[in-house]
């Protein structure tokens, strides 16, 4: 099968400092992969670079998004295609209701994909839908964007942005730090929901804690901006159990294989 | 030497009135008019050195050649052509055609009238107008072939009473200079709209001054509407007195002609009085808006509150003025003043400054002033969701400029003000790269 997202040697560096320095990276639909690696790692910096945030200096590789050179497009063309985010500090923007904003995003994306895009009144019929998946009070879609919202609030609201936008990629970065386990069980059967053959799934984690509850095919180990060790979900646990800093001297003399 | 033209000019029209006599309403035998011209010849026309209009030029405002004096008064059935031009707000009751006024229909508690029906003037007229000090209002005080007064009683904030102010120049420039009176008597509460328009295609001068007296435990609700994008010149000055315990609101909605200054003097003088200033305000191509408000705290346990924000683009310059006068004595002073501001270009300009003068120990008074850009995160987040630039753009820019409306009492033109600031957060969202 063609790989839905397709990182090759993606070398990157922040004001002069090389962070990513070689990653490779391979996802198909319908795989879920974790991201694992100590603070530092370079584990935000490919969210950020994935998602086209500006600051970051690719100086090798190339990302193939469904084939396509995705370093060449804006953010919201990105988005358009099917990626998406969930960020691990989502922004508040006082004054925009998160109708007004989910409701320009959707169907900003819906356009891109030939459909008709919803009314004000088809909209907020599946915004509810998907927010009583998530336990969120439909109020909140009257309140400006994050605005006052706690931080599990904020986290939920990200994954109910991706119930409604539906993208074929989406990067989770961090969005079990900063929930509590009631709510980070909420979350993770809402992703689960939308577990499809079609639709993949990049989860970006410190802690192996939300893998309890999204279970992932792959495993990779981001150590110092590479991939040292890739393996099943039984990589997560043993991570858990000894740290990284055992991989640490492994890893600089051993180029391990990822998975086929 | 366009000022001194155009001061000669001034003087020798107000001298030829006063010897020959002449039709207007107002007469310029009245005592107010020997004061205004004096003044006016004492002043001259401000110039950058003068301290309050630093960042201001009016030179291009004095270089058309004006006709001075109103053309006649239109057919009332002409009013009904320059409707479109009100931008659907609500029916006028007063309009102030190059400064005569015209009285459309009454309001449901209160009166109108002007010096044709009587030719002193209520006895207040032309105390609270900086006469003395100001050109504008010495020049407005000498020119204006009348005035319209207009007293509102009663609780029905729910009628807007609007006084619409419009200058022609369809063959020639015009100076005009309509003159307000507004007293809300002691408990009334009302709600009152003034809006500019500029018709024609030469160039226009509006000089108005308005002088508002808020009764004891009177509440009022103004909006000033300024979104003409003619290249048209607007000076305004509104002087209001607050009595005991009365309330004001005042909220500038101001696009920008060529150049609009606005002089915004508020007197708290009767103790317990509050006044709220909020004004949202939008330049691009070389527009220039120059605000500048006073709010004078003259007695005890009086509170006021502004809060001004900005967008300029292109070479658009904003000045913002607030300078708060708390006097001796004024002491429980509760003064708050915000002036926020976004650059959308390299080439726009915004001149912000605060002026706190305190001569009271009891006080709270604070200020803040902040000029950016567009917040770069949160664009980015809008982006991330699918969204274009432009509209991401658009979007943050209306949000931050509704804030300074968000309180507008009045649903219909608040939803027309939210209408304009959507529109031009549009328009300059898709010409900015």
């Amino acid at each position: 099968m063609q790989p839905l997202l397709s990182v090759r040697n993606l070398r990157v560096a922040v004001e002069g400092k090389e962070i990513l320095r070689g990653v490779d990276l391979e996802v198909r639909p319908g795989e879920i992969h974790a991201i694992m690696g100590p603070n530092g790692s370079g584990k935000s910096t490919l969210a950020a670079v994935l998602a086209g945030r500006e600051g970051y200096e690719v100086l090798e590789g190339e990302v193939l998004f469904d084939s396509q050179n995705l370093l060449e497009m804006e953010p919201e063309e990105r988005a358009r295609l099917g990626l998406f985010l969930a960020f691990q500090y989502p922004v508040e923007i006082p004054g925009v209701t998160l109708a007004t904003f989910l409701r320009t995003a959707l169907n900003a994306i819906r356009t891109a994909r030939g459909q008709e895009p919803l009314d004000p009144i088809q909209f907020l019929n599946l915004a509810r839908e998907r927010m009583s998946w998530l336990g969120i009070d439909p109020a909140f879609l009257q309140r400006a964007v994050n605005e006052g919202f706690s931080g599990g609030e904020k986290k939920r609201n990200e994954i109910f942005q991706l119930l409604l936008l539906e993208p074929r990629l989406a990067i989770l970065d961090e969005t079990d730090s900063g929930l509590d386990i009631d709510a980070l069980k909420i979350v993770a059967a809402g992703v689960n929901r939308m577990r499809s053959p079609e639709r993949a799934f990049v989860v970006i984690t410190h802690y192996q804690r939300l893998l309890n509850y999204i279970v992932p095919d792959i495993v990779h180990v981001l150590f110092d901006g590479r991939i040292i060790r890739s393996g099943g979900k039984e990589l997560a646990l043993e991570l858990e159990e000894r740290g990284y800093d055992w991989l640490r001297t492994e890893g600089e003399e051993l180029v391990l294989p990822t998975l086929p | 030497m366009a000022s001194h033209d155009l001061q000669t000019r001034l003087v020798e029209t107000f001298h030829r009135w006063q010897h020959d006599g002449d039709n207007l309403p107002w007469s310029p035998q009245h005592p107010l008019r020997h004061r205004a011209i004096a003044a006016f010849q004492r002043l001259g026309f401000p110039t950058t050195r003068h301290e309050d209009w630093k960042y201001t030029s009016i030179a291009p405002l004095l270089r058309p050649a004006y006709r001075l004096i109103p053309p006649p008064l239109p057919e009332p059935t002409a009013l009904l052509h320059w409707l479109p031009a009100l931008e659907g707000l609500p029916m006028p009751h007063v309009w102030l055609l190059n400064g005569l006024p015209v009285v459309a229909r009454l309001p449901e508690q209160g009166q109108c009238w002007s010096f044709l029906q009587n030719s002193e003037g209520p006895p207040s007229f032309g105390s609270l107008l900086p006469l003395e000090d100001e050109a504008f209002v010495a020049l407005n005080t000498a020119f204006a072939p009348d005035a319209a007064f207009v007293s509102l009683s009663g609780d029905s904030p729910d009628e807007v009473l609007h006084v619409a102010i419009v200058t022609t120049a369809e063959t020639e420039p015009q100076l005009a200079h309509p003159r307000l009176w507004l007293r809300i008597e002691p408990n009334a509460h009302r709600r009152v709209l003034v809006s500019f328009h500029s018709l024609g295609a030469h160039p226009s001068l509006t000089n108005a001054a308005a002088e508002l007296l808020v009764g004891p435990g009177a509440h009022l609700e103004l909006v000033v509407w300024e979104t003409d994008t003619t290249p048209a010149y607007l000076i305004t000055t509104f002087s209001a007195l607050l009595e005991q315990h009365a309330r004001l609101g005042v909220w500038h909605v101001a696009l920008g002609g060529a150049v609009t200054r606005n002089n915004l003097y508020i007197r708290l003088a009767g103790s317990g009085a509050d006044a709220q200033l909020f004004g949202a305000m939008m330049v691009e191509g070389q527009q220039i808006i120059d605000h500048r408000t006073l709010v004078e705290h003259r007695v005890e346990q009086c509170t006021s509150n502004q809060l001004y924000k900005s967008v300029a683009d292109d070479q658009g310059t904003i000045t913002f003025s607030g300078r708060i006068h708390v006097y001796p004595g004024a002491q429980k002073t509760n003064a708050y003043q915000s002036h926020r501001a976004v650059l959308l270009s390299e080439k726009a300009t915004v001149n912000a400054r605060p002026q706190l003068e305190i001569y009271a120990d009891d006080v709270r008074c604070t200020h803040g002033a902040t000029t950016g850009s567009l917040d770069e995160e949160a664009l980015f987040y809008l982006r991330c969701r699918g969204i274009p630039h432009a509209e991401a753009q658009a979007l943050l820019l209306q949000a931050f400029l509704a804030e300074a409306i968000s309180l507008l009492p009045d649903e219909v033109v608040r939803s027309r003000a939210e209408a304009v600031l959507e529109e031009w957060a549009h328009h300059t969202a898709e010409v900015t790269p």
